[in-house]
């Protein structure tokens, strides 16, 4: 009854959760570095702070995911190993709750995090938050009643910031822009991937490499950009 | 400032700073006091010229300022 909850194959739920735990590494490692720039300096510099709040909310997402599939995953075993029906029951009564609470709380921090830094890259927006925010609850909403929902907004989401990055490596011609574009529109592919996963079990499986793919592209830039900054500070020093 | 000393390998007479960092003599001092209250540049004196040092503190804050920058126009803030 619970696997049906669950779109991943019995065989790679374990790394599922596994690849999903690499996620929420690379989101708080850029989180955190963007939170010690926005310290650095204070002044004028609200948009670190708000680029920070974004992947703090994605990383946030990407844990209740990570402990709503664990319990799944944990009660499987329980009840194969129990197999009296009544206490059963109850546990996957309770779990199941649980795991709609969790994926709710999964597709609320998703769509907020990326609506923040979707704002965060269009600075001169002139979009209601408010009305926005609206229409992420409702969609988060109906998201409990259809997954499909979910990935399209954030497909959405994702392809609008891979747009923005595009416009940006337009005018800075800089191979890490021209990285973190090509890392966003593998994210915003994952997305339309997970679409048909209630069609096809093992789309899961490609939906789940291509995001761990567009993060670790992701990891690369960031390393680069660090990289970067150190090797202009070493040319001075020479 | 700090940009300066270390484009200079570390070490600048503080009239050179003044020009390379195109500051008035006024602002050289205001910044200049911060600089070394924050223990970022410090003082030597050599024979008879006065020169200014970049520590190991403010090569750090280079450092970082440099990364920072990078960041910034990389991902777009």
């Amino acid at each position: 009854m619970v696997t049906q909850v669950m779109f991943a194959p019995d065989w790679f739920a374990t790394s599922d959760i596994l690849l999903q735990g690499f996620s929420v590494l690379v989101l708080l490692l850029i989180a955190a570095f963007s939170l010690r720039f926005y310290f650095l300096k204070k002044e004028d510099n609200k948009n670190y702070l708000f680029f920070a709040v974004s992947f703090i909310l994605l990383a946030i997402s990407f844990l209740w995911k990570i402990v709503t599939d664990i319990t799944v995953v944990y009660d499987i075993v329980k009840a194969k190993q129990i197999g009296v029906l009544t206490i059963t029951y109850q546990t996957l009564y309770t779990e199941k709750l649980l795991f709609l609470a969790g994926h709710f709380a999964h597709y609320l921090f998703m769509l907020l995090g990326l609506y923040i830094l979707y704002v965060v890259l269009n600075r001169k927006s002139t979009m209601n938050h408010l009305f926005i925010l609206y229409f992420i609850i409702i969609t988060t909403i109906f998201s409990n009643f259809n997954y499909f929902i979910f990935h399209l907004t954030a497909f959405v989401l994702f392809l609008g910031i891979a747009y923005r990055y595009f416009i940006i490596y337009k005018s800075n011609k800089r191979k890490s822009t021209k990285l973190l574009f090509t890392s966003f529109c593998i994210l915003a592919l994952s997305q339309l991937l997970f679409m048909p996963v209630k069609l096809y079990v093992n789309i899961y499986v490609a939906a789940q490499i291509a995001q761990l793919a567009g993060f670790l592209l992701l990891l690369i830039t960031f390393i680069l950009v660090l990289y970067n900054g150190k090797k202009k500070s070493v040319k001075h020093n020479k | 400032m700090l940009d300066s000393i270390q484009v200079k390998g570390g070490r600048i007479r503080q009239t050179h700073l003044m020009y390379k960092a195109n500051l008035s003599h006024n602002q050289l001092k205001l910044y200049l006091d911060d600089l070394l209250k924050s223990a970022m540049v410090q003082k030597v004196k050599n024979k008879n010229c006065t020169y200014l040092i970049i520590t190991d503190k403010g090569s750090e804050f280079l450092e970082k300022f440099r990364q920072m920058q990078e960041f910034e126009k990389s991902f777009g803030l």
